[in-house]
């Protein structure tokens, strides 16, 4: 690997005016190729980062030419990385791999061996930012990374935009791979290609993204690098000639993945003298400074302190400050077409800043969009009630903190006669409602069976991918819950893809973790809407005491109408207090009762004796008892606890 | 007493003192439900007590009944029932089998569960109870009391009016100024506060406390001020409630707090056939809280479980009530509102704290 001649001194310490060089003269050396070329290059420094502490104050120093050499020097060119470079010699690109298959680790390594991370600094896998991201090694939020390297003398800028892994999520996947040229494909070498790679690479090659395969974890020993290229040459469709074979964990390949990128990742187009246009990627709400902005410049340039505007959200505000990722935050005055960064500007919440959206400048405003934004549509929705009702508000306050960083999740108020004031929630898919943990339950709204005439529910089409010693198991699974076959056929000859359809309401709850369970853990599944069909559902109504309880009511199939309604009677039965008079439970379609419990009445609740010396305790007893009445919600004569109605929605949610 | 521990020559001896009533401890007339309840006596000794009180021309004197014994069935509770009757008790004391924690009952037997009856035979035997003794001219002026006419308890009475009285003994509770207390469990304690009340200084002390009900330590929320009936000067003491450290007496109770007592006029009132006494509730507490009291049991009128009466004592309709609330209780139509029998009664464990629910603001 050649190394550029420089000599880099750092220096510790402010260093307070900004160094800027014109095409006259230059006293940077370093950068001399470059000033010829372009007017934009200089050298600034460094602001606060959120993650490195530190103020370093970087510049560049006249050169002697000296034969450096070694990955050490390479290292320190990192903190070069605010430099500008020519859009030629800018590469976006992002890593697309199955879970588990070592995209954290590569990106990890990438960030270190271009010395964007100090090996001190390093936390293991870098990108991932949230604690429920670590709890599940999965990615969720969005991150960047800028970085520069030296190739051939010349200096590169590479930005690693992050993408999720999650099935739920492939939204914003397309909208992070919309700012990128390329992308690492990375494959597991003992694993081979997964179900998420599909979903992914497909997204990818849509977007018109280079793709580089890299086969991962050489140094397992169930790596079977030449099996795996067959697959994704095959299965794919991808010409594997240029394949990078590596380690992440063990540092092995690692450059050859960099020359790779700049090599054959196209650089961004020129377009740095259009009207401003940049794509937001992703956003997260800080509390101090407002929305934060991930974007990349398509076109134009963008100064801090511009007053821009967003297409989408029609909101005009001024970006007081801009900066990069690398990966922590650095201030620059300047970004322009093909860079990738960030912005604040007092912005609200997240929900002003869409994913997709186009970001321009008020005063000189681009014509049209950048096309591919879409209103995150919610697929699965709960309602969301507080257990006190004096806690509406907070949960209403809590609610929207979620939302502010969080533009997905959607959320109304909603009034149930039982549950009182609450929120109807809409999320992405189950991955999503998780992370907002909540309890879901199914809407019921569907009128009268006697008056409709055919009901409709959304089916999702499923692919999954397994060993073949699994497939009798999966596919008995899929069946069980509604799945229509479409097709199986063998990727390997090991593994087969088998696809099905089957109802939303099938796949929401555990179908995932019965795939999981079913087949060892090897199995892995995509899975996309592929419309309404018309069902067998009917509405199941409970009747307490004679009255319909509607946020009881549920949506089922037909043929589970009866286990449903005897498990819902019987669970009621349990938990409802016994009154003074008999209580029936019923569930029913329509008028048809098809389950029936009983609630006996009491017939005896009385304390014999009270005389002096108990009747502090006999008092404390009935204190008890009235204390627990005021627990209840009224269905019209009948005390309900608030326990039932969550028992029953729990339960609604196993059965159903 | 119990019957077979006293003979004719005690009885008259007790009677010389000055005692005046006697309560009979029979529970049953069969055998072997005297020996299931543990009871040293046999049904020989119950009528050789029975003969001997009468013949002692005591006029005042009751009987104990107990129902849903183990292996009871109703044909031996009616038994016992008409022996009890025949007996020509002036007041009988019928209780239903509390099985209570941490006794031997409690450890053996499960309540509504064999051999114990279940809850319905349960309230069968309260109702026949009812039935035969109304029918023999009995008033069931309590919950588990009945008598003939005029021979009420007044002991008990003092309970169920909330009183005052005092209470002697270890463990005794008292009810004195507002403030419940008990004496000392342990003899010890007892001795020494008996030593310490025969110093007259002691005693004006006591006194005092009572009168004052200073307090050393707060109880929180409902249940009122603890209050402490002294220490000698720096003497300290473990207590229930922990160390208690102050003046001269030793006990220790609880001024009750308003809605304490409250909750003491709803509970022992609606135990009475007599019932909640409108106009004076009204006074002592005010309206709201009435209002509250009555809104809450309305349905309960409407189902027949609690019954409005008016100056006469008789019983008012649903409607009457309705109207009476509606009044906002100004019109005097219902004079007293009492839990039906046996109906109410059977119930008012429900009902009462249906009426507690509504006292506190929620």
């Amino acid at each position: 690997m050649a190394i550029a001649p420089f000599k880099l001194a750092i220096s510790l310490g402010n260093w307070d005016s900004g160094h800027s060089i014109s095409s006259k003269g230059a006293s940077h050396t370093c950068c001399n190729p470059l000033i010829s070329r372009n007017p934009w290059i200089y050298c600034f420094r460094s602001s606060r980062s959120l993650s490195i502490q530190k103020r370093v104050g970087v510049f560049c120093e006249a050169v002697t030419e000296s034969k450096g050499a070694g990955a050490g020097l390479a290292a320190n060119f990192g903190q070069d990385r605010l430099s500008k470079v020519p859009i030629s010699n800018i590469r976006n690109f992002c890593i697309i791999a199955h879970i588990d298959h070592g995209k954290s680790t590569l990106a990890d390594k990438l960030l270190q061996l271009t010395g964007t991370v100090d090996k001190r600094d390093m936390k293991e896998q870098f990108l991932d930012n949230m604690d429920l991201e670590r709890e599940r090694g999965i990615t969720i939020k969005l991150q960047a990374a800028r970085m520069r390297y030296v190739m051939d003398n010349e200096p590169y800028c590479l930005n690693l935009i992050d993408t999720p892994g999650h099935v739920d999520f492939s939204y914003e996947v397309s909208r992070s791979l919309a700012a990128c040229e390329g992308a690492l494909l990375v494959v597991d070498a003992s694993q081979g290609v997964e179900a998420q790679t599909l979903a992914n690479v497909y997204l990818a090659l849509e977007n018109n993204l280079e793709i580089i395969p890299v086969l991962n974890k050489i140094d397992l020993p169930g790596a079977e690098s030449n099996r795996v290229i067959q697959e994704i040459e095959e299965i794919i469709g991808l010409d594997c000639r240029g394949a990078i074979q590596c380690s992440a964990k063990e540092g092995v390949g690692i450059t050859e993945i960099l020359d790779a990128i700049v090599t054959r990742i196209p650089p961004p187009q020129d377009t740095a003298a259009m009207p401003f246009r940049a794509l937001i990627f992703d956003s997260y709400y800080d509390p101090y400074r407002g929305v934060i902005v991930y974007f990349r410049v398509t076109d134009g340039t963008i100064r801090k302190g511009d007053r821009i505007y967003f297409m989408a959200s029609k909101k005009e505000y001024y970006a007081d400050e801009i900066g990069v990722l690398s990966p922590g935050q650095m201030q620059v005055d300047k970004l322009y077409a093909g860079e990738v960064g960030y912005l604040a500007a007092s912005i609200r919440s997240v929900a002003d800043a869409r994913v997709g959206d186009t970001i321009t400048h008020f005063g000189r405003r681009a014509d049209k969009s950048l096309p591919g934004y879409e209103e995150a549509t919610p697929m699965v929705f709960c309602g969301l009630f507080p257990v006190d009702a004096d806690q509406f508000g907070e949960l209403r306050d809590a609610l929207e903190k979620l939302q502010l960083n969080d533009a997905a999740l959607n959320f109304e108020p909603e009034t149930s006669s039982a549950m009182g004031f609450g929120f109807r929630c809409g999320f992405l898919g189950l991955l999503h409602m998780e992370i907002v943990q909540v309890e879901c339950s199914n809407p019921s709204a569907l009128s009268d069976p006697g008056k409709r005439k055919s009901i409709e529910e959304p089916y999702v089409k499923i692919e999954m991918i397994t060993p073949k010693d699994y497939i009798g198991s999966l596919m008995e699974l899929a069946q069980d819950r509604r799945g229509l076959f479409k097709e199986m056929k063998f990727i390997t000859e090991n593994r087969a893809s088998i696809v099905y359809e089957l109802p939303l309401a099938e796949m929401v709850g555990d179908f995932f973790d019965q795939l999981k369970s079913k087949s060892k853990g090897y199995a892995s599944m995509e899975y996309s809407f592929v419309g309404y069909r018309e069902s067998e559902l009917i509405k199941l109504d409970i009747q307490i005491n004679g009255e319909l309880v509607e946020p009881l009511a549920t949506i089922v199939h037909r043929d589970k109408a009866y286990a449903v309604g005897r498990a819902l009677t019987q669970k009621l039965k349990e938990l409802i207090p016994r009154h003074m008079f008999k209580v029936p439970i019923q569930a029913c379609i329509g008028a048809k009762v098809i389950a029936s419990e009983s609630l006996s009445a009491i017939r005896k609740d009385v304390l014999s004796k009270c005389y002096g010396g108990d009747i502090t305790r006999k008092k404390k007893l009935l204190r008890k008892q009235a204390e627990g009445k005021k627990r209840m919600k009224s269905i019209g004569r009948v005390e309900v606890p608030q326990e039932a109605f969550m028992a029953v929605l729990r339960l609604e949610k196993e059965v159903i | 007493m119990d019957p077979g521990t006293f003979d004719a020559s005690s009885l008259s001896s007790f009677l010389s003192l000055g005692v005046n009533r006697v309560s009979l401890g029979v529970q049953a007339f069969q055998n072997e439900l005297l020996k299931v309840c543990g009871r040293a006596h046999c049904l020989d000794h119950v009528r050789e007590s029975l003969e001997i009180i009468k013949s002692s021309g005591l006029e005042n004197w009751s009987l104990d009944l107990i129902s849903s014994l183990p292996n009871q069935s109703l044909e031996m509770w009616e038994e016992s029932l008409r022996a009890a009757i025949e007996s020509g008790a002036p007041h009988l004391s019928v209780y239903d089998l509390q099985v209570e924690e941490g006794t031997k009952f409690g450890a053996w037997y499960k309540p509504g569960q064999s051999p114990l009856p279940s809850e319905e035979e349960s309230a069968m035997f309260y109702r026949k109870a009812w039935e035969l003794l109304s029918k023999a001219g009995y008033e069931h002026y309590e919950i588990s009391s009945y008598c003939k006419r005029g021979m009420e308890c007044k002991h008990n009475m003092g309970y169920w009016l909330n009183k005052p009285y005092y209470g002697f003994g270890l463990g005794a509770a008292s009810y004195v100024g507002g403030i419940r207390f008990t004496r000392s469990r342990r003899m010890k304690d007892y001795a020494r506060y008996v030593e310490l009340l025969e110093s007259e200084r002691t005693r004006e002390k006591e006194i005092e406390g009572l009168e004052r009900g200073g307090s050393e330590s707060e109880n929180k929320g409902m249940v009122g001020v603890t209050v402490i009936g002294g220490l000698e000067r720096g003497e300290e003491r473990e207590s229930e409630s922990g160390r208690l450290v102050g003046r001269e007496s030793v006990w220790e109770g609880v001024r009750e707090s308003e809605s304490e007592v409250v909750m003491d006029a709803i509970m022992l009132s609606l135990r009475m056939g007599r019932g909640l006494e409108v106009a004076g509730f009204r006074g002592r507490f005010g309206e709201e809280i009435l209002e509250r009291v009555c809104r809450a049991l309305r349905p309960y009128v409407e189902s027949g479980h609690v019954l409005p009466l008016d100056e006469d004592r008789r019983t008012l309709s649903a409607v009457d009530f309705v109207r009476f609330c509606e009044s906002r209780m100004q019109n005097k139509s219902v004079e007293y509102i009492r839990l039906s029998d046996p109906d109410g009664f059977l119930l008012s464990n429900e009902l009462i704290s249906v009426a507690f629910a509504s006292l506190s603001s929620s």
